[in-house]
């Protein structure tokens, strides 16, 4: 497992007695060998209780008037009230859903997991050039490492994972320690791919002081385009990939064809290029499924400048 | 190459290729370009690869932090012992 559960965090003791009996209640059918079943049937039980003004209310107050305000102002054209209820629903259970998930053996994942367009990451590794996987940062993106090695393919590196790993959201103003750790993450994602193996990068990361601003969802937001950059001099395709739960359960990853790049262009246009599609993309999955995004990258969408 | 005109180099490709702002001067060998913020996680993963290509001198990821690189004086005296 690369990346671990966490649970919204709240000074309210309501919402947190609410998520310890959710909690607690998966624990217990999982101890009973009910734990597919639980993770099956529980979101009923989400569904309904998440979809009530009243618990909107009281339980979730703040959290569903963000979601009103992050689909209107970003102009995704989702019902507010359908992307609040999901929102809610996503949420609540993500951290405890992500850990059944990733215990589950792979035939049981296999059920309830989906993948559209593995053919392309094949192609990439047969080809021996390896490849870029740029993510984005929805509530089961870290579900695709769970995929990946029930398909049996070496993870390669995820550049990122070290600035994870400290869980210290203060770390990027500590220079020092900060550059070369990432320094190094991209040398060896540079050397991985180079060997025909996979890199990892989150595309939609934290903003940076170096970065190419683009019109996306009703904002002026910047994004960096070191995935471009690592992939080009590497000499590995790009694709972008998506995942996210569907009401029933199901778990549905999706690998996009390569970014389409022009050798014959200056590195420099090319990577702006490269960069545009990456946010056409991720401004499709946000328009298709707005609940799969995470309320804290809401929150920073609404502080770009508006278009 | 002189350990000046290795510093040169180093400078001069910090100035033209990774630097987001081009500063007045080249830095100097004991100016702090991590730091100061000259230099970036993706402009040290750049200036590694040309290290690499144009000094010929290989750099493990063991040899990746701060201490090696956060000078140009510093990155001088790690290639001269490569």
């Amino acid at each position: 497992m690369i990346f671990g559960p966490s649970f919204p965090k709240s000074a309210d003791g309501l919402r947190e007695g609410f998520y310890q009996l959710l909690q607690r209640g998966y624990e217990q059918e999982a101890a009973r060998g009910a734990g597919l079943a639980a993770y099956r049937s529980g979101i009923v039980l989400l569904g309904a209780l998440c979809g009530e003004p009243w618990a909107q209310r009281t339980l979730f107050p703040r959290e569903a008037a963000l979601v009103r305000r992050f689909v209107a102002e970003s102009k995704l054209a989702a019902d507010p009230e359908a992307t609040v209820r999901d929102s809610l629903i996503l949420h609540s259970c993500a951290a405890i859903w992500r850990r059944l998930l990733q215990q589950l053996g792979r035939e049981p994942f296999a059920e309830v997991a989906r993948m559209r367009g593995e053919e392309h990451l094949r192609a990439a590794l047969a080809a021996g050039r390896g490849a870029m996987l740029v993510h984005s940062h929805t509530l089961f993106a870290s579900m695709f490492w769970t995929w990946l090695e029930h398909a049996g393919i070496a993870p390669g590196v995820a550049i990122g994972h070290w600035a994870w790993a400290q869980g210290r959201g203060d770390l990027r103003a500590d220079k020092g320690k900060w550059v070369p750790e990432v320094a190094r993450e991209l040398h060896e994602a540079n050397a991985t791919m180079r060997a025909g193996g996979l890199a990892h990068l989150f595309g939609d990361g934290v903003q940076g002081g170096r970065h190419t601003e683009v019109a996306f969802c009703n904002r002026r937001r910047g994004f960096r385009t070191a995935f471009a950059e690592i992939a080009l001099g590497a000499g590995a395709p790009m694709l972008t990939t998506a995942a996210r739960l569907a009401p029933d359960g199901t778990l549905l990853f999706e690998i996009d064809a390569p970014l389409e790049d022009d050798a014959a262009a200056p590195r420099a246009e090319r990577s702006a290029r490269l960069l545009a599609q990456y946010a056409e993309r991720l401004a499709r999955r946000w328009r298709e499924a707005p609940a799969q995004i995470p309320w804290n990258d809401m929150v920073n969408h609404l502080r770009f400048p508006a278009l | 190459m002189t350990r000046d005109e290795m510093a040169r180099v180093l400078a001069d490709y910090i100035v033209d290729e990774i630097a987001a702002a081009r500063p007045a001067t080249p830095p100097a060998p004991d100016f702090p370009i991590i730091e100061s913020g000259l230099v970036d996680s993706l402009g040290l993963f750049k200036l590694i690869a040309f290290i690499e290509e144009r000094l010929k001198v290989k750099i493990a990821p063991e040899d990746i932090v701060l201490e090696n690189f956060a000078t140009i004086g510093a990155i001088v005296a790690l290639v001269q012992k490569r």
